[in-house]
């Protein structure tokens, strides 16, 4: 395991009186050097604040983070010079990872710089190089973030995270500002960096087929829980909680024969889950089609069903079913 | 279907950086005419001018960039010539737009709630009735805690959510025309069918106009009633949704929809590319620009082809005869 989170847990303080948004709640991943963690969950449940965490922007709130074996002392901030390398982050938001001011090169030579990568004359070439792996030409060197279109400008969030060169690249939402072609170049070249690099990626996405792609394990969140986890294709081909169930069988449909048929639609959520604050009972409980007298009575915790297949939820994985419980 | 003089008419666009010899052009000739209460959707590579062509209308290109010749009409007025103080009514009242970089819609030092109100009140609603109105326009998005949402700073919301906050926005107080620049591209395909759907229903019950730029033809099928294809900033196929995705006419819309994930590639196999590189718009390559990537060019490439006739709902502009390829 060169990347794990032990019961890591997020809350921001509630404002004007209103309750504390409980972001993530006892989260426990982990990620082998070379493969990919894929994250899928439905919007705000959590995701973006774990790569925050895990990148070290932001302390988590109870849990720990460990890298290599090493548990990471979460209250040093900044993070140490060495972890803030060796985990990058790509952001969902390219223009907003990017600072304005800086042209490509110095956004990127600082990198090469500050980690003292490469000798001070090689920078250029170095950039070059890099801007070359995300399918860029040289000449972009010259240009500020507000002369690039999206995708130009997440291709070059890319090369900058790989300037570092890092051992794990956290990816959130990595190519959901980019066209169907440049995605597939951006997946295929992550593919192959990963193989060449041994690479650990937790790549974050609402594209399903993305995350299928490229993942060897996927987590599947609910406001801020993990719901589910296991290998891709169990989890995304024989999935176990309603939630991922509802999810995966939401596939959009290119065809204008068969737009007039939406994909499966999930309830709206209910209003007061959508803070995440601990109640009794499963979450999903106001949205579940399953959903037993039970469900309202007791939280049901993460189960292992065969092998490393694990979901929490009483009916899918209830007591019946149940071959070993999941720590983390 | 497209009937009725229309909301938004953009003729022979050109958009680049102003020299004192020889400009250079990153949108060459963008011709487009949207009608009330039509949708239509403008797809493209990244880099192809979808964003500087939308900006241009709204008259908010970055510095640097300027018109360079041809014109832009809402509802009859020329807005090339409109003055700074006449756009901004425009942006406010006619036309609202969902921007690719949420930093541009919204400030990140001010109250999601606070910003939504404020721009309600600019179009002359009263302080009770533009409350009223956001935590609508906030609640149709599909946000669930819109009170949390509506008190919070930009920061502290997801990028789905700040998302659908910008959609609120700028449907609020229901503008004519809604331009929206991939708008959807940090919502899951559940949440997306919500706002097209929402954008779907308003639009008929409004007659407002559309235009959704999206590299998302999945998105764009769902939609829209016409495609407007941009390679190389040109518009390279205009036809209808249906045209587009089952005859198109240019072989880089065909490869566009060959690129499309497909069911069944191996787990981590390698996904199908175009191939080679979109050119840079601004080079000053002759010919037909998707030449050097083109499996059917021939010399007769070498001169640029013009966008022209290919049925009833179809024009394109490639040399190739109708029919005489396939994809
Ligand atoms: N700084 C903050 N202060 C208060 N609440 C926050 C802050 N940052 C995030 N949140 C809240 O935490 C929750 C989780 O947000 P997060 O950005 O992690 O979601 P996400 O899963 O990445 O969603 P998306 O798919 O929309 O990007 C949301 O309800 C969000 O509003
Ligand atoms: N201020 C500028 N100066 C010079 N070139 C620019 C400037 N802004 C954008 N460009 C270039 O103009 C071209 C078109 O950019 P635009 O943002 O319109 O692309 P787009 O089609 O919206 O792409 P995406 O799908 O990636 O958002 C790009 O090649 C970009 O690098
Ligand atoms: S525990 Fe009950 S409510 Fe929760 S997901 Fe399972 S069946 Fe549904
Ligand atoms: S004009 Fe020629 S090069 Fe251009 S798309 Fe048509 S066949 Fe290909
Ligand atoms: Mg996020
Ligand atoms: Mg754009």
């Amino acid at each position: 395991m060169i990347l794990g989170t032990d019961q890591l847990s997020k809350v921001y303080r509630g404002r004007g009186g209103r309750p504390p948004v409980h972001a993530l709640s006892g989260v426990s991943i982990a990620l082998e050097a070379g493969s990919t963690l894929g994250i899928v969950g439905e919007s705000g449940c959590g995701k973006s604040t774990l790569a925050r965490l895990l990148a070290g922007l932001e302390s988590p709130t109870a849990g720990s983070i460990s890298l290599a074996g090493a548990t990471l002392d979460s209250h040093t901030s900044p993070p140490s010079r060495e972890r803030a390398r060796l985990i990058q982050l790509v952001f969902q938001d390219p223009h907003s990872s990017l600072n304005p001011r800086l042209t490509v090169e110095q956004a990127i030579g600082e990198v090469l710089r500050v980690h003292a990568l490469v000798e001070r004359r090689r920078v250029h070439d170095r950039v070059a190089e890099l801007l070359e792996m995300v399918a860029l030409p040289e000449r972009f060197v010259t240009r500020h973030p507000h002369e690039l279109s999206g995708g130009q400008a997440q291709r070059v969030a890319i090369a900058r995270a790989l300037a570092a060169q890092p051992q794990i690249l956290v990816l959130d939402e990595p190519t959901s500002a980019l066209d169907v072609s440049v995605r597939a170049e951006i997946m295929n070249l992550l593919v192959r960096l990963q193989d060449e690099l041994q690479l650990g990626y937790v790549f974050i996405s609402h594209d399903l087929a993305m995350v299928r792609h490229i993942s060897d394990e996927i987590v599947v969140m609910y406001l801020g829980k993990i719901v589910e986890q296991g290998p891709y294709q169990r989890v995304l081909d024989a999935p176990l909680h309603p939630y991922t169930r509802a999810l995966a069988a939401a596939v959009p449909v290119a065809d204008p024969d068969l737009a007039g048929q939406p994909p499966a639609r999930l309830p709206a959520a209910q209003a007061a889950a959508s803070t995440g604050a601990a109640e009794a009972g499963c979450q999903y409980e106001p949205r579940c089609p399953l959903a037993e007298a039970i469900c309202r009575q007791s939280e049901p915790v993460l189960r292992c069903l065969d092998g490393s297949h694990a979901a929490a939820c009483h009916v899918a994985a209830g007591p019946a079913r149940l071959t070993g419980t999941r720590g983390g | 279907m497209s009937s009725g003089s229309p909301v938004l008419s953009i003729g022979a666009l050109e958009v680049g950086v102003r020299r004192r010899r020889g400009s250079q052009a990153i949108v060459r000739g963008v011709s487009l005419s949207v009608a009330a209460g039509e949708k239509v959707g403008i797809v493209g590579e990244s880099g192809s001018g979808k964003s500087l062509t939308m900006l241009a209308v709204l008259g908010l290109l970055p510095p640097g960039l300027d018109i360079l010749a041809g014109r832009v009409e809402f509802a009859g007025e020329d807005l090339t010539k409109a003055a700074p103080v006449r756009l901004r009514q425009i942006r406010g009242a006619g036309v609202a737009m969902v921007y690719q970089d949420p930093m541009r819609s919204l400030n990140p030092l001010l109250r999601v709630g606070y910003q939504i109100v404020e721009a309600l009140r600019a179009h002359g609603y009263d302080a009770r009735d533009a409350r009223r109105r956001t935590t609508e326009v906030l609640g149709m998005v599909g946000l669930a805690d819109v009170e949390r949402v509506s008190g919070s700073f930009p920061h502290e919301l997801s990028g789905g959510m700040l998302q659908r906050a910008m959609i609120a926005m700028a449907l609020a107080a229901s503008p004519k025309l809604l331009i929206a620049d991939e708008p959807t591209t940090a919502l899951d395909v559940t949440i997306q069918q919500q706002i097209l759907e929402l954008v779907a229903s308003l639009q008929a019950q409004t007659g407002m106009a559309v235009v959704w730029v999206s590299h998302d033809l999945g998105v764009v099928a769902q939609l829209v009633d016409r495609v407007a294809v941009m390679y190389a900033g040109r518009i390279v196929e205009l036809a209808t949704t249906r045209r587009i995705f089952q005859r198109p006419s240019h072989p880089y819309t065909a490869a566009l929809l060959g690129s499309l994930p497909r069911p069944g590639t191996q787990h981590r196999g390698t996904l199908q590319q175009i191939g080679g590189r979109p050119p840079d718009p601004a080079s000053a390559e002759q010919g037909c620009p998707f030449r050097p990537r083109c499996k059917y060019a021939t010399e007769r490439c070498a001169a640029e082809p013009v966008l022209s006739v290919r049925g009833a709902e179809q024009q394109a502009a490639c040399w190739l005869e109708p029919g005489s390829w396939s994809t």
